[in-house]
């Protein structure tokens, strides 16, 4: 892994949006299935509708350097 | 600054404008009864509920056997605890021993708050006398926009009825704005306290994450979900989240540290702290004029009150937004997934297609997103060296009409509270002027201060120094007007 200071700009800083779409509707298809998720046909292209804007959050939160940040994550051994 | 064309309710009338901290007053002085203030309340939601849309449920007859026993202990010289008397709805994602929790949604099996009772923020208000008058409307699962499809109050702006309140605490936050409620519970996982407070005028307060427990609410985003006071003014919601903070094991997020009397700092006096002020100019798709002008006179006002008033820029704004989202859906759609998958048709149209959208981001991004906000942690916690809090516009506009609203999803960026979601910053929205005209279709305009973690106590005490000194905060929306007659029957 490349040692990167946490919070500077990565290798895809600047990237507001992948050059292609990540999410074409026969991704969306093999989403859908391995999510177990049944919809129809209307009801998907409704669904792709929201994807595009996704894309772009993916692309940003790609785009920090994270260096050797662990994750916000909790968990505590006591809990009962 | 004062604000314009204050109306004062008619004579006779409960006045809508009526703090907890004022009917504190009058409750123990003896000029109002507990079954007085309740009966009033309860008249004013019975005006404007059918339009604006307040309440899911109310518990009238347990409300009044509360506020009965409450005169009754005053009657006795007793103290019944520093909510004694005081009227609060309960956002309805919330379990209340009376009544269901519906979550506003057709999916949530309705034997789910029996099996819970009261949540632990409920018997805390309990315990400081509150009495509980219901249940309020919230968008469903405390998240997306209105289905009209849907068999729910759809909840209305006081202030011009065109316009929705915001969400997610829809009803706590038109409840209180027309004087149905002193006071209420809303939860916030990207910005449902803040939001609706800023639409509707009043103040609401994200406390830091773990502060208050919130076992016993309906989940939507489990690392992100706060729940919190809504009224009309800080020092209101101090009072509130004097009884609300505190360690509960319950809740695995919760955190052990010690609480302090919110009310104590309340002293008016911003003298000696830096105020850091990001406009956020440019972050937003639209933007009203009218929050440039009102930011303006926030800081005359703040530099009137001994602070000094500094600019800066908040690190990451659009990374950690994204991260609150990925962080938001994720979480949602991993407690949402088995029902979605059978029954998503009874879901609102925008919370099947926000929540399923969450199957287009991997087991790795979610991960990223918490690691994401680790880096942002870090950098706001360096800005935080320079100066004591942080103001922005809590939204950049007004509010939106509710025939124009299908889905949040190119609205997010319009509303700045999200980013404080993924850092866990205390967060206070409050008035801070108009965009048009108050009582001729106008909308109120909110600020946001920020503080360092589990430094609520300075957030209320700035907030509470601008109220003392502005007015925007007890302006009352034309809806809240009622004959006196109506108040005497």
């Amino acid at each position: 892994m490349t040692v990167e200071a946490a919070g500077q700009p990565g290798p895809d800083a600047g990237m507001d949006q992948p050059e292609t779409a990540l999410y074409t509707a026969e991704r969306l298809d093999v989403l859908l299935e391995l999510a177990e998720l049944p919809l129809s046909p209307q009801r998907k292209e409704k669904l792709i509708e929201t994807l595009p804007d996704l894309d772009q959050k993916v692309a940003k939160i790609r785009s920090v350097a994270l260096g050797e940040t662990p994750p916000a994550t909790a968990f505590d051994a006591r809990w009962s | 600054m004062t604000a314009p064309d204050v109306v004062a309710p008619e004579e006779g009338a409960l006045s809508s404008a009526l703090t907890i901290a004022d009917a504190q007053t009058a409750l123990r002085d003896g000029t109002l009864t507990a079954t007085e203030l309740l009966r009033e309340a309860y008249a004013t939601a019975d005006a404007v509920d059918e339009t604006l849309g307040i309440y899911l449920s109310r518990f009238d007859e347990t409300a009044q056997a509360a506020a009965a026993a409450i005169d009754a202990a005053f009657a006795a010289g007793e103290d019944p605890g520093p909510l004694a008397g005081i009227p609060l709805g309960i956002k309805d994602i919330i379990s209340t021993t009376e009544g269901e929790t519906t979550a506003q949604s057709l999916v949530l099996d309705r034997a789910w708050g029996a099996g819970v009772g009261d949540a632990v923020v409920v018997s805390r208000l309990r315990a400081a006398g509150a009495v509980i008058t219901g249940k309020l409307t919230t968008m469903e699962y405390a998240t997306g926009v209105p289905d009209p499809a849907k068999p729910f109050p759809i909840p209305r702006n006081p202030w011009n009825t065109d316009y929705w309140t915001g969400g997610s605490s829809s009803g706590t936050g038109n409840g209180v704005a027309a004087g149905a409620i002193l006071g209420g519970l809303g939860t916030d996982t990207g910005g449902s306290i803040r939001i609706p407070s800023a639409f509707c005028g009043i103040t609401g307060l994200k406390a830091t994450f773990g502060r208050v427990p919130k076992s016993g609410c309906v989940p939507l985003g489990y690392s992100l979900d706060n729940i919190g006071p809504m009224a009309r003014s800080a020092r209101d919601c101090a009072i509130m989240l004097n009884a609300l903070a505190g360690y509960d094991a319950s809740d695995a997020c919760a955190v052990e540290v010690p609480t302090e009397d919110y009310l104590a700092g309340l002293d008016g006096d911003l003298s000696g702290l830096t105020i850091g002020l990001d406009r956020l100019l440019g972050k937003a798709p639209t933007r009203d004029p009218a929050v440039d002008a009102a930011l303006d006179a926030v800081v005359d006002v703040l530099t009137g009150l001994g602070a000094t008033v500094v600019d800066v820029e908040l690190p990451l704004w659009q990374e950690l937004n994204a991260a609150t989202r990925i962080t938001s859906r994720s979480e949602a759609f991993a407690y949402h997934a088995p029902d979605l998958r059978s029954r998503w048709g009874d879901y609102f149209s925008a919370t099947r297609t926000g929540v399923g959208a969450a199957i287009a981001f991997t087991g790795a991004d979610y991960v990223q997103a918490q690691r994401v906000r680790r880096v942002g942690q870090k950098a706001v916690a360096s800005l935080f060296e320079t100066v004591d809090l942080i103001i922005t516009p809590t939204s950049s506009v007004a509010g939106w009409k509710i025939d124009e609203l299908d889905s949040m999803a190119d609205r997010f960026g319009a509303m700045h509270t999200g980013y404080w979601n993924a850092l866990g910053n205390p967060a206070l929205a409050l008035p801070m002027g108009f965009s048009g005209q108050p009582r001729a279709g106008g909308l109120p305009l909110s600020l946001q201060i920020i503080g360092r973690p589990f430094t609520e106590s300075l957030v209320l005490r700035a907030g509470d120094a601008y109220q003392r000194v502005t007015d925007w905060h007890v302006l009352t929306p034309a809806a809240a007007d009622r004959p006196a007659a109506a108040v005497a029957s």
